[in-house]
């Protein structure tokens, strides 16, 4: 049950470097809500000012309408599960979930049903006697998260939780994160760096670089509307393809279409599209295109979706095909970049093949190539 | 959406003034505290380490009084007159600088033949192949559990026998290698892949030139601790130079300090002048090599 | 892949062996044997073995009171000393542990006593705890004649070789504490643990690994003590600090009674040997992690 309003957050070190600035982020009760982007891009250190770990350097972080900046760590009342888990390696797993409860004098009883009542949630009963030694990395991460539930903190934040288990096991624990966010309704934090956690886990997810935030959204909207260069490239997998272009305007009364070139073949852009560039003071000049695997579509491909609006075709040649099982990759060259293509699974291209492939218009996106900003939204 | 509007509404309530003063109250606050914190740890690290330092320190100023300044029924903590007498009469009263050197001599040459035969020993031990190896090691670390004193007459009357007594060879033989420092080594020898030492032997490199020239400069850290810890422990040696050595001319320093321990009472403060003075070798040492005998010994001996 | 090793290189290997178990054999098992073999005779004043006593001298040590005065003091002094030395090597090392201005001056300024050798110590303390001119009495206003006092006398030599023994293990409860896992602190601060609490849950059960390994060594170290015997009470007054090494070298080149001093060389050595292993049998039951 907790509200958290962060406003103008900043972390300076003494060489006026900043960690994190400007951060301002208004979270709601029950809200899931994801830090994600590279390394070195802050989201930890802005976890920890939360938490009371690091000082806070300048704005205000509001925790249920009580400004907390100054507050010591265990008077913010949240609990914390740290990457490397944070074990107590002289306590048994019982021990590592009582030990908050003990430490705030709750009686032995009471202490006794939550850590059952944990333990149960996080189908650890059985391992409640032995030592964090003795645990596996899946064992050791239920632990930790269990041993921040039993206080139903308020608030609940998680520092990269899954980074050091392996890729199934990680899968595992995140359908179960989700789960155990419905069954608790507590607000939750989560930094990671994978953008597959942050887009299954978050309702609302931050992207963040360089100690800046680009972007606050859905992932539904994160991902079909990027505000920039840098969200657009970094949420997807396999990412999105970037190529510089050049935008041109037809001469001819009737054909007066804006268009960009790609390999000299020219790619019209819908009229809402030229309409928000030239708002915006973009023709003729050189902007950054971007489309995702999946809005590149083969003949076959266009004629299952035939209402989407598509781009002339363009000639190009494979050069690799990956089978994903469900789908198929399949990667080509324009202008010496190379893209990649999502395409149905029954497509038998091989590599050395010519291919004929169709954009979607509407999931074009244009960048400015000074700034990154998106400049069709 | 409701609980958003709930803590702006909340938040919005102050003005921007009110903010900036409740900001000044609570940082002053936090600020205190942290003050607090630091002063009140080192404070608290300033009075434990004055008790810590408090014989040496207390040692270097009777070496600075007179002896006059001593021999009052005052407080006498720091000398009031102080002067650096005590220290020429002692070097005038005893050869201390006999003493001094000898200790070096022997201090250096044990600590050097320490680093050389743990070297070898721990190179064998680590990357040679041969019957009994593990008999052998287990048999070398067993050595650590005899103490000194259940060899110590048997050993005087061997080197006594042999008519070592009174010479340098007898303060230094029975110290030329340890346990330890084999142990210590071999542990940063293991750290390198058996392949480092294949490769040289490809590339035509004997064994004393792979501990020469690669294990060596590997262990850099191992080797100045064991030298630190070593010297130390050679420059404080007492009860086997006190049995061995009889004329002045071998004497190591702690010996030879005791003779002016016999002096009559008025040289008290000679005598603790003798005593700063061969305290200051061992110390300096210690102090420049703090750094390195933490790296190489106690970082590892630890994580064993 | 594996082949036997040549003879050429197996005779290489035990060449680089050489020097050190040379050493080790005349210096060190030699001795050692020689030890037990000593103390089953009665030797001449040169140290040779002339008669076959057998456990004779066992026995006459067992029956004598100044051995058992011997052992319990012994005993005692272990005990100051350990509790002593390794309390004050915690205290720093804890004091050391988080960064703040000058820590540097004051690490050196904990681990300086092991720089320091018994001898030199024992002079210092002598003119501290001097009757008439010692600082101590001066500041305590008491007039008490500290080494001469069969009282005090123990304590003093005890709590001298305390401070001498504390320096090596402040840096290896340095050590212990650099290993502790910082986030499990950050973690016990989030679960509201006050810093007295962080200490007593997190700090010392973290250090308790290297404690045991510290704990043996000390007892090691502190049974050996000599020099400060020798320089400040010479096992006086009375036997009241005549710690089993000093009673080993009074026998010995005192007395010339090489057999009982042999035989208490052995005694001594057991005793180390149980004590030590004991710990690691309390060890292998106590620490779970």
């Amino acid at each position: 049950m907790s509200t958290l309003t962060l406003r103008n957050i900043c972390k300076r070190y003494q060489n006026d470097n900043y960690a994190v600035k400007d951060f301002n982020l208004e979270i709601s009760d029950q809200e899931f809500i994801i830090f994600v982007g590279p390394s070195g891009c802050g989201k930890s250190t802005t976890l920890r000012m939360i938490a009371g770990l690091e000082e806070i350097s300048g704005g205000e972080l509001w925790i249920d309408g009580e400004l907390s900046n100054y507050l010591e760590p265990k008077e913010r009342n949240l609990s914390m599960v740290f990457q490397n888990y944070a074990l107590y390696p002289n306590m048994t797993v019982y021990d590592n979930m009582a030990f908050a409860l003990k430490v705030r004098k709750m009686p032995k009883k009471q202490i006794d049903e939550k850590v059952q009542e944990a333990a149960r949630i996080l189908e650890i009963e059985h391992l409640l006697e032995r030592y964090p030694k003795a645990l596996s990395g899946g064992q050791k991460q239920r632990v930790a998260i269990g041993s921040a539930i039993v206080r139903n903190p308020k608030l609940f934040l998680m520092d990269e939780p899954l980074s050091n288990l392996d890729a199934k096991l990680r899968a595992q624990m995140r359908v179960e994160l989700s789960k155990l966010h419905k069954e608790l309704g507590t607000t939750m934090i989560y930094v990671t760096h994978d953008q597959t956690e942050a887009m299954t886990l978050g309702t609302r997810i931050v992207v963040m670089k360089a100690g800046e935030v680009s972007q606050v959204d859905s992932p539904q909207v994160l991902y079909q509307h990027p505000v920039n260069k840098f969200v657009a490239g970094f949420i997807g997998s396999p990412s999105m393809n970037f190529l510089d272009v050049s935008l041109y305007r037809g001469y001819d009364v009737e054909n007066q279409k804006t268009y960009l070139t790609i390999e000299d073949h020219p790619v019209y852009l819908l009229e809402k599209t030229a309409r928000l560039l030239k708002e915006k003071g973009y023709h003729r000049s050189k902007v950054t295109f971007g489309i995702r695997p999946e809005d590149i579509y083969t003949e076959e491909g266009k004629e299952a979706n035939p209402k989407l609006e598509y781009s002339e075709a363009m000639q190009v040649t494979i050069i690799a095909r990956e089978l994903l099982g469900a789908e198929v990759m399949l990667y080509f060259d324009l202008e010496g970049i190379q893209f990649c293509a999502r395409v149905e699974p029954e497509n038998q291209t091989r590599a050395g093949e010519k291919l004929k492939v169709y954009f979607d218009l509407n999931r074009i996106h244009l960048f400015d190539m000074e700034t990154e900003q998106t400049l069709n939204l | 959406m409701e609980a958003i509007h709930n803590t702006a509404g909340a938040v919005n309530l102050k003005s921007q003034a009110e903010l900036d003063a409740l900001h000044r109250v609570m940082n002053a606050k936090a600020k205190r505290k942290k003050n607090i914190r630091t002063g009140g740890l080192l404070a608290a690290n300033i009075v434990v380490a004055i008790i810590i330092l408090l014989p040496l320190l207390y040692a270097v100023s009777v070496a600075l009084m007179p002896s006059s300044e001593l021999f009052t029924m005052d407080l006498n903590v720091l000398p009031k007159q102080p002067t650096l007498e005590n220290f020429k009469n002692a070097l005038e009263n005893v050869p201390l600088l006999k003493f001094v050197l000898n200790s070096f001599v022997v201090a250096g040459i044990i600590t050097i033949g320490q680093i050389i035969t743990c070297s070898m020993a721990a190179f064998a031990f680590a990357f040679l192949d041969f019957k009994g190896k593990n008999v052998i090691f287990m048999l070398v670390m067993a050595t650590m559990m005899i103490p000194g004193e259940a060899t110590i007459i048997s050993n005087y009357l061997t080197v006594s026998s042999w008519g070592w007594l009174d010479t340098y060879q007898v303060l230094i033989v029975p110290y030329l290698t340890s346990a330890m420092g084999i142990f210590l080594f071999r542990q940063f020898y293991m750290s390198f892949p058996i392949s480092l030492y294949e490769s040289a032997k490809l590339d035509g490199c004997g064994n004393i030139k792979f501990i020469l020239k690669i294990l060596m400069p590997l262990t850099k850290s191992a080797i100045g601790a064991m030298a630190v810890y070593t010297f130390i422990n050679a420059w404080n040696m007492y009860m086997w130079p006190l049995l061995v050595t009889g004329s002045e001319a071998k004497r190591t320093v702690q010996i030879g300090i005791s003779m002016l321990n016999s002096v009559d009472a008025q040289s008290i403060t000679l005598m603790i002048a003798g005593v700063v003075i061969i305290i200051v070798p061992s110390i300096s040492i210690f102090i420049v090599g703090q750094k390195q005998l933490i790296k190489g010994m106690f970082s590892g001996a630890v994580k064993g | 892949m594996k082949k036997k090793p040549s003879l050429l290189e197996r005779t290489r290997a035990y060449g680089f062996l050489l020097p050190c178990i040379l050493i080790f054999a005349i210096f060190l098992f030699y001795p050692f044997f020689k030890t037990i073999f000593l103390s089953l005779y009665k030797t001449n004043k040169m140290g040779q073995a002339k008669l076959f006593v057998g456990i004779g001298n066992y026995m006459d040590l067992l029956t004598s009171s100044s051995f058992y005065n011997s052992l319990k003091v012994t005993l005692i002094f272990v005990v100051i000393v350990v509790v002593g030395s390794m309390a004050i090597g915690l205290l720093g090392a804890v004091l050391c542990n988080k960064a703040f201005p000058g820590i540097r001056a004051f690490s050196t300024a904990y681990a300086l006593p092991m720089a320091i050798a018994s001898s030199s110590a024992a002079m210092i303390f002598k003119i501290i705890l001097h009757p008439s001119v010692g600082i101590l009495n001066k500041l305590t206003g008491l007039n008490i004649n500290w080494v001469s006092d069969p009282k005090y006398a123990l304590v003093c030599v005890a709590i001298l070789t305390a401070w001498l023994n504390s320096g090596i293990n402040f840096l290896y409860f340095s050590a212990g504490l650099g290993n502790i896992d910082e986030s499990i602190y950050e973690r016990a601060s989030v679960d509201g643990a006050s810093p007295i609490q962080q200490f007593f849950h997190l700090t010392l059960p973290g250090l308790s690994p290297i404690m045991f390994y510290t704990l043996v060594v000390n007892i090691i170290q502190a049974f050996q003590s000599f020099g400060q015997v020798k320089i400040l009470t010479q096992g006086g007054p009375g036997e009241s600090t005549n710690l089993i090494v000093y009673s080993i070298y009074r026998d010995a080149f005192f007395n010339y009674r090489f057999g009982s001093a042999a035989a208490q060389s052995v005694i001594l050595f057991v005793i180390v040997m149980i004590l030590t292993l004991v710990m690691f049998k309390i060890e292998k039951k106590g620490v779970k992690y």
